[in-house]
């Protein structure tokens, strides 16, 4: 049997020129706008602004406009994901392709609050470091303020030898970093610059304990090379929760770290997640 | 060979790394036929790896660089030793040389009795157990 097609309406016929809507239709047009208005669209989630929304620095005045101040820091740009992993101590010494999560962390959050924590993000970036890894490591080390010292010094805590060493080998790598670092030890003491070192410093760690067998090392895994270096810093990244950290480490550096005699690797990890919080189990490169 | 085991267990990790990033790292067994032993204390004051002796694919200083040591050097039990290099084991489980004079008897640094034993980890590489 041939199908009867169904009867259409001609789309002119809708709204014919002259023609009058019938009451019965006004009603229900209205009652469905107000159902649709009354009840979120499903699958729409609400977004809140939390914080003032990313700040754009003028650099060029516009004429009739006044001057605008904006506040030191910016406001974290990075996505925040409760549900990535989150740094709880127990780190496994490494996780062999556990890792490769990139995403904002309470460390960022810190680093970003400073004047040159923007600029800090971009150097990280510019090395392929992941800016949660570098802002971790200010955190840790000094809280992300610019500090002195006997022999470390800055937010980043490094030694003037380990600083060059590293400050050279970023612009090696990244010609275009040149022209954003203090020159000579000065640059130690500019937070921009050093995060320039500490973030070729990650680098250099991350790429140590991939050689030693640790394919993709997260902000944990890298913590124990930054803090004792290279020595321990495989052996501990590497060690059973349950080891003592005295067992890689000499009673001096024990004591300089304010690590007690009977410390665990897993309390140890834990006290840096701790410090640190959601950016312990990202990974250190991007 | 006992790199195989490794291998296992770290594509195991690998396929299912979930699994193994949940879990802390334990020991599974030792490693038989090799030692523990200790950088020299100048090495053990490096900062950064370029300041450690490299571990070279042969007994030869023309070898190939392989890497790097960590502080706890895994060397062949009894030693095995060719023209001032010894044979070490890595923590991935490859096999290389390093120069004898930078390495010296492993101890306990902090003064106990304790013993170390390289092991295999869950993890699927190779560790120092210190006990």
């Amino acid at each position: 049997m041939k199908p009867r097609p169904l009867p259409s309406r001609p789309a002119s016929a809708a709204l014919a020129p002259g023609s009058r809507p019938r009451p019965g239709g006004i009603v229900a047009a209205t009652a469905c706008a107000v159902a649709l208005a009354a009840v979120p669209a499903f699958g729409q989630v609400p977004v809140t602004l939390n914080g003032p929304p990313v700040q754009v620095r003028p650099y060029v005045p516009e004429p009739g406009l006044p001057e605008i101040t904006i506040p030191q820091g910016t406001p974290n740009p990075f996505p925040s994901d409760p549900t990535r992993s989150s740094g709880d101590g127990s780190g496994d010494g490494g996780s062999s392709g556990g890792g490769g999560i990139v995403a904002s962390s309470d460390a960022l959050s810190t680093m970003l609050g400073q004047p040159w924590g923007a600029a800090a993000v971009a150097n990280a970036q510019a090395l392929g470091v992941n800016p949660s890894a570098l802002a971790a490591t200010c955190v840790v080390e000094s809280g992300c303020q610019n500090l002195g010292g006997r022999v470390a010094q800055g937010a980043f805590q490094m030694t003037p030898s380990t600083y060059t060493a590293m400050i050279n080998a970023a612009v090696a790598q990244n010609p275009s970093l040149a022209s954003q670092i203090v020159p000579g030890l000065a640059g130690q003491m500019d937070p921009a610059t050093e995060s320039i070192a500490a973030a070729e410093y990650l680098l250099q760690g991350t790429q140590y304990l991939q050689n030693q067998g640790i394919a993709n090392p997260t902000v944990l895994d890298i913590r124990s090379y930054y803090n004792f270096g290279p020595s321990a810093g495989a052996n501990i990244a590497n060690a059973p929760g349950g080891a003592s950290m005295s067992a890689y480490l000499s009673p001096t550096v024990m004591q300089q770290n304010g690590i007690t005699a009977n410390e665990t690797v897993d309390q140890w990890r834990a006290s840096v997640s701790a410090k640190i919080g959601t950016a312990a189990g990202q990974s250190v490169v991007i | 060979m006992r790199v195989s085991h490794v291998l296992v267990v770290g594509l195991f990790c690998g396929l299912f790394s979930t699994t193994c990033h949940a879990q802390g790292v334990r020991v599974v067994r030792p490693v038989p036929g090799y030692m523990c032993m200790l950088l020299s204390p100048e090495d053990e004051q490096a900062t950064v790896q370029s300041q450690l002796p490299p571990v070279l694919a042969g007994p030869s200083p023309s070898a190939e660089r392989i890497g790097y040591p960590s502080g706890i050097v895994f060397v062949t039990s009894p030693l095995h030793q060719v023209a001032g290099y010894v044979e070490m084991l890595r923590l991935n489980g490859q096999t290389g040389w390093i120069e004898a004079n930078h390495l010296r008897p492993w101890h306990p640094m902090n003064n106990t009795s304790s013993k170390c034993v390289p092991s295999l980890m869950s993890n699927g590489r190779l560790g120092a157990d210190v006990h």
